[in-house]
């Protein structure tokens, strides 16, 4: 059984919006008040610029990957049909809350 | 900042680390295939996925990014126009690797920190650059790590006098000048003259220290502005930063600047930290 996305906004302080969608942007469920389908669309356009860089850093392709900007943090784990996108407000070192949401899904 | 990155790279799982400015690889510790023009590439195309992300609310400005990727992971944080990347295994945990990196960017924040002055980190590291400036700069260069004094090499008779307060500090003629100094000749750059002024052979400087040509030349300089006791007062500032003439880590030359110039009457501040740009 799926991973509740209310269970994933409970990774770390301060989450509070999460999306889960194909990997055509295609939205399957989302919590929280926002845009979900802007955020899976977006996401799914960074993606695409992401699948390159594990080829060519020898890497494989991605597991899961978060960035943070000037007031917000994204945090996105793979799944095998599907992803879940996590937002919350901006971290310096967003690689713990990813490490707990890449164990956390699926 | 090669102090930085092999800090950086004894965090357990890491691979590699560098620092770019504007795309362009100013450090690095990495090693093969993981060359810097290689992220050069990868911060190419990590840039136009930040054109996309900055369409989500929060996102846009400067970022840090966690890759985890199924053999490998990629770390970048951006400060400013400058961006530390790291390459890490898959094993790396994330908490280890996490202080680390909050370690690192300290470091490098602290590096970048304006001196007062415009000047930038990379102007910073032309100053403490190796390569000798023109001939008629009071420029002291530097002595290579292989030369020894030749027994017939003595000081040259048109060396001025040596004030009796330096003397009594132990600086030799050949170390530190008051007075419009004559432009020294590599010959005249003794060895011995090196060891008279930090108590220490000047070649024993590796490539992450900053070099005893340099080390003198701030001391020339901040004598120009105050000539009680220049070298002590470099000497007592780079005590201060946890450094020894010998062994000065590039990484803290800013820091250095900035606490010598403390030393000075606020409205020199700006011409020393000029002066010693030049």
């Amino acid at each position: 059984m799926a991973t509740e996305l209310k269970d994933l906004l409970r990774i770390a302080p301060g989450l509070d919006r999460a999306v889960e969608a194909e990997y055509d942007g295609l939205v399957i469920r989302m919590q929280g008040g926002f845009d979900g389908e802007s955020a899976a669309a977006v996401t799914v356009l960074a993606e695409n610029y992401l699948s390159e860089l594990g080829d060519m850093l020898g890497f494989g392709s991605v597991s899961a990957w978060a960035t943070s900007g000037e007031s917000s943090c994204i945090y996105v784990a793979h799944g095998a049909r599907s992803f879940v996108a996590v937002m919350g407000p901006a971290n310096r070192s967003p690689g713990r809350v990813l490490e707990r949401l890449a164990s956390s899904w699926n | 900042m090669d102090e930085l990155l092999a800090r950086l790279c004894e965090v357990p799982g890491v691979l590699g680390a560098a620092v770019f400015q504007n795309l362009k690889c100013l450090a690095h510790r990495l090693t093969p295939p993981h060359e810097p023009v290689l992220l050069e590439e990868v911060l190419n195309q990590l840039s136009r996925m930040g054109d996309a992300l900055e369409s989500l609310e929060g996102l846009g400005g400067n970022r840090t990014l966690f890759l985890r990727f199924q053999d490998g992971q990629l770390i970048v944080c951006h400060l400013g126009e400058t961006c530390l990347v790291v390459l890490a295994s898959v094993k790396a945990q994330a908490a280890v690797l996490s202080v680390g990196l909050n370690v690192a960017q300290l470091k490098l924040e602290r590096m970048m920190m304006p001196t007062g002055s415009p000047m930038s980190m990379s102007s910073v590291m032309v100053a403490t650059s190796p390569v000798p400036p023109p001939a008629s700069s009071n420029y002291v260069p530097p002595m290579p790590s292989s030369m020894q004094m030749p027994s017939s090499m003595q000081m040259p008779s048109s060396m001025p006098p040596m004030p009796s307060s330096m003397q009594s500090a132990g600086i030799s003629s050949a170390g530190l000048r008051s007075e419009p100094p004559p432009i020294p000749s590599l010959p005249s750059q003794s060895a011995e003259s090196s060891m008279n002024m930090f108590g220490s052979s000047g070649s024993v400087l590796g490539g992450d220290s900053v070099g005893m040509s340099t080390i003198r030349h701030l001391i020339r300089v901040f004598g120009e502005f105050d000539e009680q006791d220049p070298q002590g007062k470099v000497r007592q500032a780079i005590a201060k930063l946890g450094g020894s003439p010998t062994h000065f880590p590039k990484s803290h030359y800013p820091a250095l600047l900035q606490e010598l110039a403390s030393m000075l009457p606020a409205r020199l501040r700006k011409d020393f930290q000029a002066r010693v740009a030049e």
